[in-house]
């Protein structure tokens, strides 16, 4: 009997997982022993980390997308568009349900369908929204009213926690500040002020937040910690936090709120954080709708006290694939996901004044980053990083 | 060497040699981190995926452990040194051969794969 795997959500980990099985199971495949069907709303991957440099000019659109059947193999059955579209999952059944009313039921399942931004969840986000995290066009559309901005302050809020790449933000605040001496007269500068809204206090682990806390003050950036967004009054061009605090901006930069997928948050399998609760080790499913060693969690979808990244979505792919080929050999052999995790820091954009500087530190559940300072090499392999990604990362080379 | 000359880097004894060839390595890294820019690196960048591609190829398939059997058989090492000249009887008499017709078979399975593989690459580069 044909043994079936299914995985739910063909971004970067669910992609990771395809190959990783593909590769792993080719004989098993052929011989029509074992079916890995993926699905996927749409039939596009787009890398969102790249979102970031966009209204820099640092990627273009074409960087950052590739077709999902392109970058995953031809032995995995790809389901995409309405007959992918998850719309309930029943662990206990192992049925997954999608929107053209189809049902696929499975042995072992990957939940990796990431998270979704929620703007609703901010009165008054909405009347005063431009952000890069979101989409290419909502990138571009910042691009254009940073290049218009003239005078004034420019507040940069992370709304609250958690968000996809916690980091982006920051790396994009000090692009920003690069930029604008880059592409303002002298005077514009002076009257340009940035301002960086954060939810918590450190920014990020202990080492993180020191090199991000000596940038921001070389550069001039004002930091406000703690700030955690609940309300934007774009009337009078305020955001306030849930203190009650009220800050005055020219243009607000957000990064909004972001929550499960709404398909998994009704299905149940989401615990009162709204987070798919796992084994932080084995990554197995151990929530609401009860334990389950066969239904694996990578990526965004996992747990708010895991960090969602993609270095992070990586290395959990990895354990996922590792722990299904072992399961499936039947030898019930596990790997541990130890946390593995990192996070791209940006010291400097290249412009005319200054040199790119970047380091991508990391660290894993017991081990906190170790100190670190940004460095030229780094922003190369860092950059260079978004262009192998369709043929290195996603193809789980390594 | 005198054990003053000598140095204790991180409980690694290095001799100044060692740290001659060091510095000489750090030099030269300079030499070319000043030569790279954005620009370069995506050149870089698009020479590393075509390796990727390949080295993906490689891993992917048990081609590669079919091609690395086949071509140690001592009769292809034979016929390498002296090649056997098949005519159009020649070849239709190794067309009996149960192993040629195996081989026949897997390449015929490779060119159509190979033509499939050329159609979707249109598709998926003309949605770049």
């Amino acid at each position: 009997m044909t043994e079936k795997v299914l995985i739910l959500g063909a971004g970067y980990a669910g992609t990771v997982v395809a190959n990783k099985l593909a590769r792993e199971f080719r004989r098993e495949i052929a011989r029509g022993d074992l079916n890995v069907t993926i699905l996927d709303k749409d039939d596009m991957n787009i890398n969102q980390g790249g979102f970031t440099f966009l209204p820099f000019g640092l990627y273009s659109p074409e960087d950052l997308k590739r077709p999902r059947k392109e970058v995953i193999s031809p032995r995995i059955n790809c389901v995409f568009g309405e007959n992918g579209e998850i719309t309930g999952a029943d662990l206990e059944n192992r049925k997954v349900q999608v929107k053209s009313g189809d049902t696929f039921s499975y042995d072992y399942l990957v939940i990796a369908t990431g998270s979704t931004t929620d703007i609703s969840n901010i009165p008054g986000l909405s009347e005063d929204y431009n952000t890069f995290y979101t989409s290419m066009d909502d990138a571009f559309k910042l691009k254009e009213k940073i290049e218009n901005f003239e005078q004034g302050r420019i507040a940069i809020s992370v709304a609250q926690m958690p968000v996809s790449c916690p980091g982006a933000t920051v790396k994009f605040a000090v692009m920003l500040n690069d930029y604008i001496k880059f592409m303002k007269t002298e005077e514009m500068c002076k009257n340009i002020q940035i301002s960086f809204f954060w939810p918590m206090e450190p920014i990020g682990p202990p080492e993180f937040n020191k090199v991000a806390t000596k940038v921001f003050e070389d550069d001039n950036i004002e930091i406000n910690r703690n700030f955690k967004l609940a309300e934007v009054d774009s009337k009078n061009k305020e955001i306030v936090s849930q203190n009650g605090d009220r800050e005055k901006y020219d243009l607000l930069i957000t990064t909004p709120p972001h929550k499960s997928p709404q398909p998994i948050i009704d299905s149940g399998l989401t615990d009162e954080t709204g987070w798919i609760p796992v084994d932080k080790f084995t990554l197995q499913y151990r929530g609401p709708a009860g334990n389950h060693d066969e239904v694996y969690v990578a990526g965004d979808s996992g747990p708010s006290s895991v960090i969602k990244s993609g270095i992070g979505a990586h290395y959990q792919s990895l354990v996922v694939s590792h722990n299904l080929i072992n399961d499936i050999h039947g030898h019930g052999t596990k790997v541990s996901y130890m946390g593995e995790v990192g996070c791209p820091y940006i010291g400097a954009m290249p412009t005319p004044f200054t040199k790119g500087q970047a380091y991508i530190p990391s660290w894993s559940y017991g081990a906190p980053p170790e100190s670190f300072e940004p460095t030229r090499l780094g922003w190369y392999i860092y950059r260079m990083y978004y262009y192998i990604h369709w043929d290195a990362g996603l193809k789980a080379l390594f | 060497m005198s054990e003053e000359e000598r140095k204790d880097v991180q409980g690694m004894e290095l001799d100044p040699n060692d740290l001659d060839t060091l510095v000489d390595m750090l030099k030269t890294y300079r030499l070319l981190q000043n030569y790279m820019n954005d620009e370069t690196l995506k050149g870089i960048a698009d020479v590393e995926s075509s390796m990727f591609k390949l080295l993906n190829a490689m891993i992917s398939t048990d081609f590669v452990d079919v091609l690395e059997r086949g071509l140690q058989e001592p009769e292809f090492d034979k016929a390498l040194l002296e090649p056997p000249q098949l005519g159009m009887m020649g070849i239709i008499r190794e067309l009996k051969d149960e192993d040629v017709q195996k081989g026949v078979g897997v390449m015929m399975e490779l060119l159509k794969a190979i033509g499939k593989a050329s159609t979707e690459n249109n598709e998926f580069k003309s949605r770049h």
